[in-house]
């Protein structure tokens, strides 16, 4: 069975067994599938009558049933789903980041940081460098240093204009007190 | 000093590179920029804008280049430097 087949069947199932739970119906079309891939190798083509043999053996099998039984089996199929997804998108994530170039994992809030409060003069270049040196320590030593530099530069950077502008302050205030003690 | 030993390829990053490993301590990217601005305010190196790079994401380099009075005022330094340990190893001696 093909994946379209494999939805048209889920579909004309779901109709069919109304009563029962949808996860429950896609849970029997996957089971199905493997029982069918488990004895024949080449997919089958979904046709009338082997749909009529399929909602037979599904009736059978749901007929000694109860309906709670088929809930909590429906619940437990959303209890795995919940539990695997998350598992499932980590190694996803893994893969991502694996693919990912290094520009990818360049802070953007450090180089925020530095946009906000270096001043225009130097702040393209400031930037291009501390950039230039993240792909370099990117390279040779992996993400997490490479991201611990960048935003320790981040920090560090502003210090030395930090001091410059309150130093300034400083003496202008000073200048204007001694004016005020001679004015 | 970092300047004058880069030569051609001084400009913020390599600089920051050769100031850490000489002292071996860690240097902040701003520390550097602001001596330098200092440094060239006072007339003893100059800058110009270099090639902007694909790995800067397009952001142009500051080059720094010492000038003759930079130079001068290095010798004198270093000339002031070993008179002191001269006295100093005299003293020892």
């Amino acid at each position: 069975m093909n994946i379209e087949d494999r939805c048209l069947l889920a579909d004309i199932l779901k109709k069919k067994f109304a009563h029962l739970p949808s996860l429950y119906i896609d849970y029997i079309v996957d089971d199905l599938h493997k029982r069918l891939s488990d004895v024949i190798d080449y997919p089958i083509a979904l046709t009338k009558q082997n749909l009529e043999d399929i909602c037979c053996i599904v009736e059978i099998e749901t007929k000694d049933f109860n309906l709670e039984i088929l809930r909590s089996i429906s619940l437990g199929i959303q209890i795995r789903n919940a539990v695997v997804h998350p598992v499932k998108f980590l190694f996803k994530k893994a893969d991502m980041r694996a693919e990912a170039k290094p520009n990818d994992f360049l802070p953007s809030g450090a180089v925020l940081i530095l946009h906000c409060f270096l001043p225009q003069k130097d702040r393209m270049e400031i930037i291009g460098d501390l950039e230039e040196e993240f792909f370099l320590i990117f390279k040779r030593d992996g993400r997490r240093k490479a991201r611990f530099f960048m935003w320790l530069q981040a920090f560090l950077s502003l210090w030395p204009y930090v001091k410059g502008a309150a130093w300034a302050a400083t003496i202008g205030r000073a200048i204007g007190w001694l004016q005020q003690l001679r004015g | 000093m970092a300047v004058f030993r880069l030569g051609s390829d001084a400009y913020g990053m390599t600089v920051r590179q050769t100031v850490a490993e000489a002292s071996k301590n860690f240097t902040s990217i701003g520390a550097i920029y602001t001596t330098l601005e200092r440094l060239e305010a006072k007339g003893f190196i100059s800058s110009w804008q270099g090639e902007a790079t694909a790995e800067r994401g397009g952001r142009a380099k500051r080059y720094f280049k010492i000038e003759g009075s930079g130079i001068d005022a290095l010798r004198e330094k270093e000339q002031v430097r070993q008179n002191i340990l001269g006295g100093l190893l005299g003293g020892v001696a």
